[in-house]
């Protein structure tokens, strides 16, 4: 029963990559209504949906394309955005489980269900949360686009109700608790700075990367 | 535009590539024997590149300050988060605050 892997879950969990998902929806929505009113057809957000399933890339394909670059440039851009899926790939490799599985388990691999699922205290609690939110987002994100595209005029833009806030937020109430100690802390944090102060200067997703760095300053000590 | 013809293909490239993305790191981590200390590394790296996007998306849109409802917003739910609250709260508050500071006329 695909159910009971879930059931490790505290309820609150639940709830939260619920809100997650539904989160993602919402975002969905206005992707599948940008990407129709830049005149693409609903094949061009809806197979980004469901077979890139990485947000932000997708919106640097859509909007690089519809700025009449080149869909090659498109892809390239949207693949440095995505290069951040080879580490998390390493971190969550006890999280994606064997066989046939496997494949699924990697392209469900995204920011959130890799918070959801590093952040939890045990090992079946960490892969019931890595599934349950990345399949979650699996199905609300391209089912927002779909719906976007013949409704989503009659939605709110998402930075009136404060989506754009939710993601970030998520994310750090997430790993809090992993930020007290205080040598995942100083990584973090410098990594961090470095990242935020390379982003004027470098392509997007490029600095996300820049933040590994930061691992070098505890490596000496140890 | 692009020809539909290109554009698929872009976007087969795209997904083919974020696919392998995804399966190489796993593949990696796989083959991989770590010692407790590369492990600890391991998930020091994933709460590094979170703290990264998260924190890059709060302040950044695109290349430029997101402003500062943004910034309010995930800033009580970090608050919040030191509080112990629960996480849909946080959610939940982070949403209402951004959109509260938007409706006042804060960029």
């Amino acid at each position: 029963m695909r159910f009971r892997r879930f059931s490790p879950l505290r309820a609150d969990v639940v709830k939260a990559i619920a809100l997650v998902c539904l989160a993602d929806g919402l975002v969905g929505i206005s992707y599948g209504s940008l990407a129709s009113g830049y005149g693409f057809p609903l094949w061009v957000p809806l197979a980004l949906s469901l077979l890139v399933l990485a947000g932000a890339s997708e919106f640097i394909f859509i909007g690089i394309v519809a700025g009449g670059g080149s869909p090659f440039a498109a892809a390239a851009a949207g693949l440095l955005v995505n290069a951040r899926h080879l580490p998390f790939g390493i971190a969550v490799k006890e999280l994606i489980g064997q066989g046939y599985q496997r494949y699924l388990g990697c392209h469900i691999m995204n920011d959130e269900s890799v918070v959801f699922g590093v952040s939890q205290s045990s090992l079946p609690e960490r892969k019931a949360a890595y599934w349950l939110c990345g399949i979650g987002i699996t199905i609300c994100w391209p089912l927002g686009v779909l719906l976007g595209t013949s409704v989503g005029t009659l939605i709110p833009d998402p930075h009136v109700i404060g989506l754009d806030a939710v993601f970030p937020a998520i994310l750090l109430a997430l790993i809090f608790s992993a930020l007290k100690k205080i040598k995942t802390l100083m990584s973090a944090a410098s990594g961090t700075l470095i990242s935020l102060i390379t982003v004027p200067f470098v392509p997007v997703g490029l600095p996300v990367l820049f933040s590994l760095l930061g691992l070098l300053v505890r490596r000496r000590d140890k | 535009m692009s020809q539909p013809y290109w554009i698929m293909i872009g976007i087969a490239l795209l997904a083919g590539g974020t696919f392998l993305l995804r399966l190489v790191g796993f593949k990696l981590g796989s083959r991989m024997q770590l010692s407790a200390s590369a492990q600890t590394l391991l998930s020091d790296a994933a709460t590094t590149l979170l703290l990264a996007v998260a924190l890059t998306v709060t302040l950044f849109e695109g290349q430029q300050f997101a402003g500062f409802a943004r910034v309010i917003g995930v800033g009580c739910a970090l608050f919040l988060a030191w509080r112990k609250v629960p996480l849909i709260v946080i959610i939940v508050a982070a949403a209402a605050v951004t959109a509260l500071l938007r409706g006042l006329g804060v960029s």
